[in-house]
C-alpha cells in the first residue's frame, strides 16, 4: 500500500487585484486528515486550488514530496498522486456514472482496462453508486453527483486527496458513510478537507487549520481546538450579553460561549465548534483592532 | 487506439447534433436522387454535394460542443489536475472527431450508393468523392472544435455551424474573378461541381487538388490545436515533428489551392480527346455557343455509350452507368415514331447519349445530351416519352435539337402526324388544335394537314413523303404537297 504524501506550503500568498485571498501561509500536511475550517472567503478554496496545482501562488512555494508545484515537470508528478474534488463540481451530463469515472480514471493514467474497470467499480461501491453506474449523470440529484465527484477523486487511489466541501448536498446518512470512507483513506493517505461544517472536522480530522481572511488563525488537533473553549461555555437561564455566541437550546436554557453570563450559569463541556467560534471571534476582534 | 480515444469516439458517435445533420442530409440526398435517373457514377456526386455541406455543418456543431465541453460543464478543473498531457487529450479528441465525422459521411455515402444500386444505378462511383466529403466533414469538425475550445462560448459555437455552411455556400456559388481568372468556388471545403458525366467524370475535375488542399487545411488546424493545447504544460507536444507536419500542410494547401484557382469554371468537352476540351470562365462562352449553334457540328464517336437496345429501324445507346434498362425505355419510346420514318434519308438510325449540353444530329445519328436524360425532374412518364420522341423527330425533320429554329409548316404537320400516329397525341387534342389559334405545336393549318395525313395508312404516308422528303427537311415544302392534302 502506498504511503501518504508530505505537503509543504511555504510563505504562500495569492492576491487578486491587490487583495490577498491567502497570505503568508506556512503549513505542512502529512498522512492523516487535515480539516480546513473558516468562514466564507477565508481562503479555503484558494488554498485547496493552489495545492491542487490549479492556481499558481503569487508568492511562496508548494512542495509535495519535494516536487515543486511551480515546476512544470514536477507538477505532473504531483498530479499523478492527486485526487481532487472541487467545490464547484462539473460533470459530463451525457456520460453515465460509470463512463465518467472511467474517463477520469483514464486521464489518471489507469490504462489497463480490466484493472481500471475494477477500480471504477470499487470507487462507485465506496460511495454506494454501483447500482446507478449505468444512469446518465444528467438524471442524478445533487447529492448523487457529489458522490460521483468523490468516486472520481478516489478512483486512482491517490496519495494526496484534496476535498473541497465534499459533504455539500449529502444527506445525514450519506455524510456518515462519507466520514467512514475518508477516515479509512486517511489512515494511510494525506487528506486535506475544506469545509464549513465543523462536525465533519470533529468527526474525521486528525488536524485542523482555521483560516481567517487568508491567514492561519489556528493549527492543531480537533481536541486542541475544543480545549480553546474550556471554561468558556455555559448553560444559563439568561441570554449572554457580550458573549461570542448564545443560543437557546431545546431545554429552554441558553448555551453561551464567552464570559460567564451570570453567577447562576453552569459550565458546559465545550465542543470543537465552540473552539472554532472562539477562534473566529478573536480573529474578528484582532481585525477590528 | 488509446482508451481515451475509444471513449471519445463512443460518445461522439452518439452525438444527437451529428445524427440530426445526418438525418437532414439523408433526406436531402433522397430527395435529390429522386429527381435523377439512378447511376452510381452520378449519384456519388449527389450524395457528396447533398450530404457534404449539411454533415460538415453538423460536424462543426458537434466538434464545437466537444471543444467547449470541459468549460461549459465545469469539469475543466477535474481534467486539468490529471497527469494526462493536455495535447494528448486534444489529440484523442481530434482523432475521435475525425473518425466519427468521416464515419458518418461514409455511412451516408454508402447508403446513397446502395439506394442507387437498388434503383438500378450502374457504373463505377468515384471514390475520391467519398474521400473528399469525409475530409470536408472532418475539417468542419476540427474547425468546430477550435471554435468551441478557443471561445468557450455556447452562442459562438451554435452560430459557427450556420456561418460555416453560409461561408461554404458563398464559396461554392461564388463567381470567378474574371479579370484574373481565379475560380474561388473550388476553395470551398465542399465542392459543388456543376457538370458531371457518367462517362467523363467531373468537368472540370477538381478532386485531386481539392483533396490535397483539404488535407493541408486539416493538418494546419490540427497542428494549431495541438500547439495551443500544450501551452503552459511541461508535457510539450513534439514540436519538431509538428513543424514538419505543418510545413507539409502548408505545401498541400498552397499547391492544391493554386491548382484549384487555376481551374476553369466550366469545361466544354468537344470530343473524347482531352486536347479538344475548352475551358470556360464565367457563365457563357460565345465561341462555344456559336459552335453548338452550328448544325454541322456533332460530338465525335467516342465508344462510351455502350449500353444499347434497338431493332432494325433504330438503336438507342446510353452510357453503361444508366444501365440497359434506360436504353430499352428510350427505344420503346422512340420506336413507334422511328417506325414511321424508317428508310427515309436523314431519319436517325442511332440515338446516342453524349456528354455535351446540347443535342445535335449528324447523318443518321441523333445525339441526346446526358444531362437532359439524367434529370427527368418533374416530368411524367408520358412527358419523358414525348421528350425522347421530340428529340428523334427534330433530327428526322432536319431540325437542330434544342435549337432556336422552328419547323416550317409542312414539318410541323408531319411532326403532329407522327405524334398522333405514334400515340403520343390523341386525335381529339389534334382536332382541338386544328380548330383554335396557333399553339406551341403548330398552326391550325398544320394541325389540319396532320389530321388529313392521319386518314391514310402510315405506310402510304411514308411512301408519299419519300419523294418530297429532302424539301420537307429543308423547310421548302408547302403544306399542299403533303400526303392526303386536297388541292
Amino acid at each position: 500500500m502506498a504511503s501518504g504524501t508530505h505537503v509543504r506550503v511555504e510563505g504562500v500568498r495569492k492576491s487578486y487585484g491587490g487583495v490577498a485571498a491567502v497570505a503568508d501561509l506556512d503549513l505542512e500536511f502529512g498522512p492523516g486528515i487535515t480539516g480546513l475550517l473558516g468562514p466564507n472567503g477565508a481562503g479555503k478554496t484558494t488554498l485547496i486550488r493552489i495545492l491542487a496545482t490549479l492556481l499558481a501562488p503569487s508568492a511562496g512555494a508548494v512542495r509535495v514530496n519535494g516536487w515543486r508545484a511551480s515546476d512544470l515537470r514536477d507538477r505532473v508528478e504531483i498530479r499523478r498522486r492527486l485526487g481532487y474534488l472541487p467545490q464547484d463540481l462539473g460533470l459530463y451530463p451525457r456520460f453515465t456514472v460509470f463512463e465518467f469515472v472511467d474517463y477520469l480514471a483514464v486521464l489518471k493514467e489507469l490504462d489497463e482496462p480490466a484493472d481500471r474497470h475494477r477500480r471504477v467499480r470499487a470507487a462507485l461501491a465506496a460511495v454506494e453508486l454501483e447500482d446507478l453506474a449505468g444512469r446518465k449523470i444528467r438524471t442524478l440529484s445533487g447529492g448523487m453527483r457529489r458522490r460521483v465527484g468523490i468516486a472520481q477523486a478516489i478512483v486512482a487511489d491517490p496519495q494526496l486527496l484534496l476535498l473541497d466541501e465534499p459533504t455539500t448536498g449529502l444527506d445525514p446518512e450519506q455524510r456518515m458513510r462519507f466520514r467512514q470512507l475518508i477516515a479509512g483513506i486517511g489512515t494511510h493517505r494525506t487528506v486535506v478537507l475544506s469545509t464549513h461544517l465543523v462536525e465533519d472536522v470533529a468527526a474525521v480530522c486528525t488536524r485542523v487549520v482555521v483560516l481567517w481572511q487568508g491567514r492561519v488563525r489556528f493549527m492543531g488537533t480537533p481536541s486542541e481546538l475544543r480545549q480553546l473553549a474550556d471554561g468558556q461555555v455555559w448553560s444559563s437561564a439568561e441570554d449572554g450579553r457580550g458573549a461570542v455566541s448564545s443560543w437557546r437550546t431545546e431545554t429552554g436554557a441558553y448555551r453561551v460561549l464567552g464570559p460567564r453570563p451570570s453567577p447562576a450559569a453552569e459550565p458546559v463541556a465545550p465542543t470543537v465548534e465552540d473552539g472554532y467560534l472562539l477562534v473566529c471571534a478573536r480573529s474578528r476582534q484582532d481585525a477590528a483592532a | 487506439m488509446t482508451p481515451l480515444f475509444r471513449i471519445e469516439v463512443r460518445h461522439l458517435a452518439r452525438s444527437p447534433l451529428l445524427w440530426l445533420a445526418f438525418a437532414l442530409a439523408a433526406a436531402l440526398a433522397a430527395l435529390e436522387m429522386s429527381w435523377y435517373l439512378p447511376a452510381l457514377a452520378g449519384d456519388d456526386l449527389l450524395a457528396y454535394t447533398s450530404s457534404g455541406l449539411l454533415l460538415s455543418g453538423g460536424a462543426v456543431l458537434a466538434g464545437a460542443w466537444l471543444g467547449l465541453r470541459d468549460r461549459v460543464t465545469g469539469a475543466a478543473d477535474l481534467v486539468a489536475v490529471t497527469p494526462t498531457a493536455p495535447w494528448r487529450l486534444q489529440r484523442a479528441r481530434l482523432g475521435s472527431v475525425a473518425v466519427v465525422a468521416a464515419g458518418v459521411f461514409t455511412v451516408g455515402f454508402a447508403a446513397a450508393l446502395a439506394v442507387s444500386a437498388v434503383r438500378g444505378g450502374r457504373g463505377t462511383p468515384d471514390l475520391r468523392l467519398l474521400a473528399d466529403g469525409a475530409l470536408a466533414v472532418v475539417l468542419g469538425g476540427w474547425v468546430g472544435m477550435a471554435v468551441g475550445w478557443l471561445t468557450g462560448s455556447r452562442m459562438v459555437s451554435v452560430l459557427a455551424a450556420p456561418v460555416w455552411v453560409v461561408v461554404c455556400f458563398l464559396f461554392m456559388a461564388g463567381p470567378s474573378l474574371r479579370g484574373i481568372s481565379l475560380s474561388l468556388q473550388y476553395l470551398s471545403p465542399v465542392l459543388n461541381p456543376q457538370d458531371h458525366s457518367a462517362a467523363y467524370g467531373l468537368l472540370p475535375d477538381p478532386l485531386w487538388p481539392h483533396l490535397g488542399y483539404l488535407l493541408g487545411l486539416i493538418v494546419l488546424v490540427g497542428v494549431l490545436l495541438l500547439v495551443l493545447a500544450s501551452r503552459g504544460s511541461s508535457q510539450r507536444v513534439p514540436l519538431r515533428s509538428l513543424l514538419v507536419v505543418a510545413v507539409a500542410g502548408l505545401v498541400l494547401v498552397g499547391a492544391g489551392g493554386a491548382r484549384l484557382l487555376a481551374l476553369p469554371d466550366d469545361l466544354l468537352v468537344l470530343g473524347p480527346d482531352r486536347a479538344t476540351w475548352r475551358p470556360v470562365q464565367g457563365e457563357s462562352d460565345p465561341q462555344a455557343e456559336a459552335l453548338f449553334a452550328d448544325p454541322g457540328w456533332s460530338f465525335p464517336a467516342d465508344d462510351q455509350a455502350r449500353a444499347c437496345a434497338g431493332d432494325a429501324t433504330v438503336s438507342v445507346c446510353v452510357y453503361p452507368a444508366y444501365g440497359q434498362r434506360l436504353a430499352r425505355d428510350m427505344h420503346a419510346a422512340i420506336a413507334p415514331v422511328a417506325g414511321l420514318f424508317a428508310g427515309l434519308p436523314g431519319a436517325p438510325t442511332l440515338v446516342r447519349m453524349v456528354p455535351v449540353g446540347i443535342g445535335s444530329c449528324l447523318d443518321a445519328e441523333a445525339q441526346v445530351p446526358e444531362a437532359w436524360v439524367r434529370e427527368p425532374a418533374g416530368r411524367s412518364d408520358q412527358q419523358t416519352r414525348s421528350f425522347y420522341r421530340a428529340v428523334y423527330l427534330d433530327c428526322a425533320l432536319g431540325l437542330h435539337p434544342g435549337g432556336s429554329e422552328h419547323l416550317a409548316e409542312a414539318g410541323e404537320a408531319v411532326e403532329l402526324w407522327a405524334l398522333l400516329a405514334s400515340g403520343t397525341m390523341t386525335r381529339e387534342a389534334l382536332q382541338r388544335m386544328a380548330q383554335h389559334a396557333e399553339t406551341d405545336h403548330g398552326s391550325t393549318a398544320a394541325s389540319a394537314a396532320a389530321l388529313a395525313m392521319a386518314e391514310l395508312p402510315p405506310e402510304q404516308v411514308r411512301a408519299e413523303l419519300a419523294p418530297v422528303w429532302t424539301r420537307l427537311r429543308a423547310g421548302t415544302l408547302p403544306l399542299a404537297e403533303l400526303p392526303g392534302q386536297r388541292p
